[in-house]
């Protein structure tokens, strides 16, 4: 069974979800502040976390970082609905993806499965595949990239967003497919989810010899990952 | 440069001018007038002289042309012209700067200050300057704490909602528990109905829209109510609250002048709150005393206390202290005890107690 840890203030709403999530044959643990929440990802492994943004003390966004120190669990925020700068600010810090508060606890779970079907290895695709474009290596199988021969650490979403671009190396990927497959939701409205994943996926690989970026934007179109 | 520069301009220079050309028609004639007295006394001598008689037959001709002071009026309406300038210019510019400043606050920007830009300059221009600047300053300071307030709000009524939401997936999920859903989904509603009565209480208070219905509150009885209540409420979590009255008086019966609902409700929220933030089995004890003409009525806990520097904030609507877990409630009842105690001329303090707990002191004054 999957394990996912809710950390949220609002004890009775957490019973609840926890209530809901469990009977989605999920195995849910709560943390009530993100002190305790960061804690408890040291001691155990978890398959995902659900963190919400507004905390007392220790916030949703120090709680990331927190995290992300040592841990590379993909992480769901709970974010308020119309706080723009809250989702990118997580974003960029290496949250997965954001559910708004209040949202249909169903949302929530269609997000939680989306991005764990992403995360688990397929049992079918051979261990010593290699996906090689320029400097840029990818082993699926273990969800490991290397650039340069150097090994980069990258959030799941990442990866996710990765893995796609390099499949389709040197076409253009519309950002709605991106969203969708990586993702496995559509694109919104005003949505910079996947600008901000690439941007910090960006940040993490080098520069090509001729001082580009490996990944280019295309104007309305979509990202592309070039071949040489 | 506006139009009042130029308004300015227009009459300083004529009114200069004016008085420049007057002064000089007035010199020219002053001029005139004694150069007739010299020909006069010349004309007298010579007669003195040749002992001739006296030509009345002939009238005075001056022997060249009227003398006008050109030079100097040139001279005067230039320096009037530099002066106008000037002065206009002195004139219009702070009235320009408010100007803007008026029509930039009308914009919404309430950053503006005026009073630095003025310089060194100290008069009434100056003077209204600064009160924009306060005003300003007072404008933006309440916008702020609106915003602050409504962003606050929007944020406790989504606490409800977001409960409310997993309650119906709940409910949704498994039908066999339908019961304790709607139980849960009613209770949210409930809240938030609270909550927004609450607000309006609030915002009721804090606009000054109340107005006081005074009439003599016996103290002694509305505190026996509220404890009466408290204790029952504490029941269940064994709480026990003790209740002491130190009247250095003889009279045993604490009243004042006030509205006896309001009053009600700000003690009863405090006590409430105390008991809210006390741990099971702990005692809460209220004592009240009378000192010089004040009503002073502790409550302390012997819950977790407030961190030092919160001390201050926790009357502000929707604070929840960083000790505590604590969701229920919306985090208004100090807020609201703390208008209703000010409106009746008292205070309202929080202070830590050394041993442990929260200790709240209303003073209240006799009347």
């Amino acid at each position: 069974m999957q394990t996912v840890l809710l950390i949220d203030d609002d004890i009775e709403l957490v019973e609840m979800l926890k209530e809901y999530i469990e009977q989605e044959n999920f195995s849910v643990q709560v943390a009530h502040d993100g002190m305790a929440g960061a804690q408890m990802l040291l001691e155990q492994s978890f398959d995902i976390v659900v963190l919400d943004v507004m905390m007392p003390r220790l916030n949703g966004i120090e709680t990331l970082k927190a995290i992300r120190q040592h841990s590379n669990v993909p992480v769901i925020m709970l974010t308020a609905k119309g706080d723009n700068t809250d989702r990118i600010v997580g974003l960029e810090l290496g949250a997965d993806d954001y559910v708004p508060k209040p949202s249909s606890p169903r949302e929530l779970v269609a997000r939680i499965r989306a991005i764990l079907r992403r995360v688990q290895p397929l049992e079918t695709i051979n261990v010593s595949t290699k996906i090689t474009v320029g400097a840029l290596c990818i082993w699926p199988a273990q969800r490991l990239v290397e650039w340069d021969s150097q090994s980069v650490i990258l959030t799941s979403t990442e990866y996710s967003l990765l893995e796609i671009l390099a499949k389709n190396a040197g076409q253009i990927v519309s950002k709605q497919d991106l969203s969708q497959q990586a993702l496995g939701r559509p694109l919104a409205r005003f949505d910079r989810s996947i600008d901000v994943h690439l941007s910090s996926i960006r940040h993490k690989l080098g520069l090509l010899p001729d001082g580009r970026h490996c990944i280019q934007t295309v104007f309305r179109s979509g990202y592309q990952l070039l071949k040489s | 440069m506006g139009r009042l520069y130029w308004k300015f301009f227009i009459f300083f220079f004529l009114a200069q001018l004016t008085s420049v050309i007057g002064v000089g028609i007035a010199v020219s004639i002053v001029h005139e007038r004694e150069e007739l007295q010299r020909e006069h006394e010349v004309q007298m001598q010579a007669q003195n002289k040749s002992l001739s008689p006296p030509v009345l037959s002939k009238p005075y001709k001056p022997r060249h042309k009227r003398w006008f002071p050109l030079m100097p009026i040139l001279v005067g309406a230039i320096a009037s012209f530099i002066f106008a300038a000037i002065l206009a210019w002195y004139f219009s510019k702070p009235i320009k700067r408010l100007r803007q400043a008026f029509a930039s606050a009308a914009n919404g920007n309430l950053d503006v200050r005026i009073g630095e830009s003025m310089g060194t300059r100290r008069d009434e221009l100056v003077d209204l300057g600064n009160a924009f600047d306060v005003m300003a300053v007072r404008l933006g300071a309440l916008l702020q704490s609106q915003t602050r307030l409504l962003h606050q709000v929007s944020h406790e009524l989504r606490s409800p909602l977001a409960r409310l939401q997993i309650a119906v997936g709940l409910a949704r999920q498994q039908p066999d528990k339908l019961e304790s859903s709607l139980t849960r989904i009613e209770r949210e509603s409930v809240r938030m109905d609270d909550l927004v009565g609450e607000l309006l209480a609030l915002s009721r208070l804090e606009s000054g829209v109340i107005k006081l219905d005074k009439e003599r509150v016996n103290l002694n009885e509305l505190l026996t109510t509220v404890i009466e209540d408290a204790r029952f409420e504490g029941e269940a979590r064994k709480i026990t609250i003790d209740y002491k009255m130190q009247l250095e008086t003889s009279d045993t019966s604490l009243s004042l002048l006030g509205q006896q609902d309001l009053l009600h409700r700000a003690i009863d929220n405090v006590v409430r709150n105390a008991l809210k933030y006390s741990p099971s089995q702990s005692h809460v004890s209220i004592k009240t005393s009378v000192e010089d003409s004040l009503i002073k009525i502790e409550v302390n806990d012997q819950g977790a206390g407030v961190a030092e520097d919160e001390l201050d904030i926790i009357f502000q609507a929707f604070f929840r202290g960083s000790n505590t877990n604590q969701t229920d409630g919306h985090g208004v009842g100090l807020a609201i005890a703390k208008q209703i105690i000010e409106a009746h001329g008292g205070t309202i303090t929080a202070s830590n107690i050394a041993t442990g707990g929260l200790s709240v002191v209303i003073k209240l004054p006799v009347s």
